[in-house]
């Protein structure tokens, strides 16, 4: 079913990541060679930028800004669901044909439920953020197309992720939506999706080799 | 010249220096990566964690717009769609135009503090892509004057003030004088090029020019712990201006002299006096821009101090230091440099009364006078401004004393002083180690 879509979903997704693995090998220039004597232990440096560093007492971006940091973390959670069920119905086209062979129906739709609200949260937070940024004087002053471009493309599929879990969408439709975002991905700021994840754990690691992390139990405000 | 304008400079030929400027953020780009120039999302939610920001909040001293400056170039030629659709991705040609306004945006409204980077929402070190900013304007040769004139005046005297090796001979000299009557012992003494002694001491030139008491009073600590050590007369000098400048070539050199003149005389340890950037040059930076491990150790002068203390070498007496202390993190020290706690230890066995800043540690507010700021002139009155936030920060601990390790700091701290009514006094910590010596 819905073939023609589902291979082009395929390929906007293979093609996001090889597009995503090139752009690291290229942005990780000749790669580094630290000379100075190590301090730290890099690898607790990079554990403690990905855990403690990131919770609210040792990260004033979130302290100052909790509710702004909840929506955009709630619309994070609605993306990842939804990446996972554009690939499952990718590999198993019939999984909403039968119910879940281990779940009873009435499991099987709460199931169905939850994830519908949890991408219908997303979605308004993707809403929100959007319209933060076009409100906003400060984000609008930073802010070029790709900022406003990249926001919609995401509300567009979780909508469509939501809409496919009620079965307002088909695949198909679900499919082109996911294939737009997944194309646009590695060449707006999207790419994010992969260089949080790289970033954090460079400068984790350089604070670790420096002993500034993990963070010495300090007075915070 | 107006109050923030920037004071440099201008490239004889421009478009020539646009060139350089181009070629040297692909140098960057290939030798540091661009992880971190990929990684901005542009919340906006990082504003608070800078204090130039919290003092005058406009747009443009949010530190994600800044570094967006930077990134903007680095898209124009390192990305996809900044080639084919720059609008787009808002991404900029790297123009003549494009580099005077970027002047003002890394020298003048930055101090490379990195607060800005811990606490970013995705992880981004928007302080190393700064000074990649300030990399790429060195190369176009648009570093502000003032900032140049230091730089150059380590490249051809050896030492940022300029002092000849006879000025640092004569002071050497009578500051030994003073401290011999003052310790009642003939033979304390700054020792001055002599050969074969296990530590090669360097020092600000401030300590040297305007400041003595902290020269002075490592050299009491030196005595005390019965320390073999030596001052060069001829590279001596502890900062290292080209990290602010962005000059890595002109880093290099200075770093290759000192360490060069610390084998020289046959030391077999550098230890560094207190100075943020100063220890991010010689600890971290230096061995890098030199593509090569040094022979010999390098130490902060704290490490060396909390070692004498807690082996027995030196005895101290906290009762001596009665005052309220309170303690200022360098940027360069604690967050760069990793160097947090060996100055807390010393200070809660040397002072009687030790409070802690709020935040502090690597999440400590820069003074304002980091970043090479206080050499720019042109850019005075945003420093003392943004200074408000450590000002309140003291205020906050009631200290009548506050302990830096960073003689940069401390000339900052001294004007946010007397600009903000503080009635502090600004020490060293070697000083107050001093101060608390059983002999």
């Amino acid at each position: 079913m819905f073939l023609t879509e589902r291979i082009i979903a395929s390929v906007s997704i293979i093609w996001a990541i090889s597009a995503l693995i090139y752009q690291w090998i290229k942005a990780r220039g000749k790669g580094r060679i630290d000379y100075s004597v190590q301090a730290g232990n890099p690898i607790r440096g990079i554990i403690y930028n990905f855990t403690w560093a990131m919770l609210p007492s040792h990260k004033e971006t979130i302290s100052r800004h909790p509710v702004w940091f909840s929506i955009g973390l709630l619309m994070h959670i609605g993306i990842f669901i939804a990446i996972v069920q554009v690939i499952i119905d990718i590999l198993i086209p019939k999984q909403y044909m039968v119910p879940i062979p281990l779940f009873p129906n009435p499991i099987h739709d709460v199931i169905i439920t939850g994830l519908f609200f949890i991408l219908a949260i997303a979605s308004l937070c993707a809403a929100v953020l959007f319209l933060k940024r076009v409100f906003s004087k400060t984000l609008r002053y930073m802010s070029s197309f790709d900022d406003y471009f990249s926001i919609l493309l995401v509300l567009d599929f979780l909508l469509a992720a939501s809409f496919r879990e009620l079965r307002i969408f088909q695949w198909g439709p679900f499919f082109i939506h996911s294939a737009i975002l997944f194309f646009y991905l590695p060449l707006g700021k999207l790419r994010h999706a992969l260089f949080f994840f790289i970033a954090r754990a460079e400068y984790g690691s350089r604070l670790g080799y420096r002993g500034t992390y993990p963070a010495k139990s300090g007075v915070k405000e | 010249m107006t109050e923030n304008e920037p004071n440099i400079e201008k490239p004889v030929d421009p478009e020539e220096s646009a060139v350089k400027a181009r070629e040297k953020l692909r140098e960057v780009i290939n030798a540091l990566g661009s992880y971190h120039m990929h990684s901005c999302v542009r919340c906006g939610l990082c504003g608070e964690t800078c204090h130039i920001y919290l003092t005058d909040p406009v747009p443009e001293n949010l530190p994600g717009v800044k570094a967006s400056k930077i990134i903007s170039h680095f898209r124009r030629y390192h990305t996809f769609l900044g080639r084919v659709a720059p609008i787009l991705v808002g991404a900029r040609n790297l123009t003549p135009e494009a580099l005077d306004e970027l002047v003002e945006v890394v020298y003048g409204r930055c101090t490379m503090c990195g607060r800005c980077g811990i606490n970013c929402s995705v992880g981004a070190d928007i302080g190393s892509i700064m000074r990649m900013g300030r990399m790429i304007l060195a190369a176009s040769g648009r570093v502000p004057k003032n900032l140049q004139a230091v730089v150059d005046n380590q490249l051809n005297t050896g030492n940022q003030m300029a002092i000849t090796q006879e000025e640092l001979k004569s002071t050497a000299e009578w500051i030994s004088e003073d401290l011999q009557h003052e310790m009642g012992n003939k033979e304390v003494r700054i020792p001055v090029d002599e050969h074969g002694k296990r530590v090669v001491y360097l020092v600000n030139p401030r300590e040297v020019k305007f400041f003595p008491l902290s020269l002075s009073a490592a050299a009491g600590v030196f005595y005390a712990a019965g320390e073999s050590w030596t001052m060069s007369s001829r590279f001596y000098d502890v900062t290292n201006y080209g990290l602010f400048s962005g000059d890595n070539v002109a880093a290099e050199e200075i770093t290759r002299q000192a360490i060069e003149e610390t084998l020289r005389l046959g030391a077999e340890e550098m230890i560094l006096s207190e100075c943020g950037h100063g220890f991010r040059a010689f600890r971290w930076e230096g061995p890098n821009w030199m593509h090569k491990k040094y022979s010999i150790p390098v130490r902060s002068m704290l490490d060396v101090m909390l070692e004498y203390i807690e082996s027995g070498r030196i005895k101290v007496d906290r009762a001596k230091n009665k005052d309220r202390v309170t303690l200022h993190d360098p940027c360069n020290l604690v967050r760069y440099g990793g160097v947090s706690e060996p100055q807390r230890k010393i200070l809660h066995k040397v002072c009687g009364d030790f409070v802690e800043m709020v935040p502090n540690r690597e999440q400590n507010f820069c003074c304002g006078g980091g970043g090479g700021m206080l050499s720019m002139s042109e850019y005075g009155e945003r420093r003392v401004l943004s200074g408000k936030v450590k000002a309140d920060q003291i205020h906050a601990t009631s200290a009548k004393i506050v302990a830096t390790p960073c003689h940069n700091c401390a000339d900052q701290l001294l004007e946010l002083n007397k600009h903000y009514k503080l009635g502090i006094e600004v020490m060293a910590v070697v000083e107050l180690v001093y101060n608390a010596l059983v002999l």
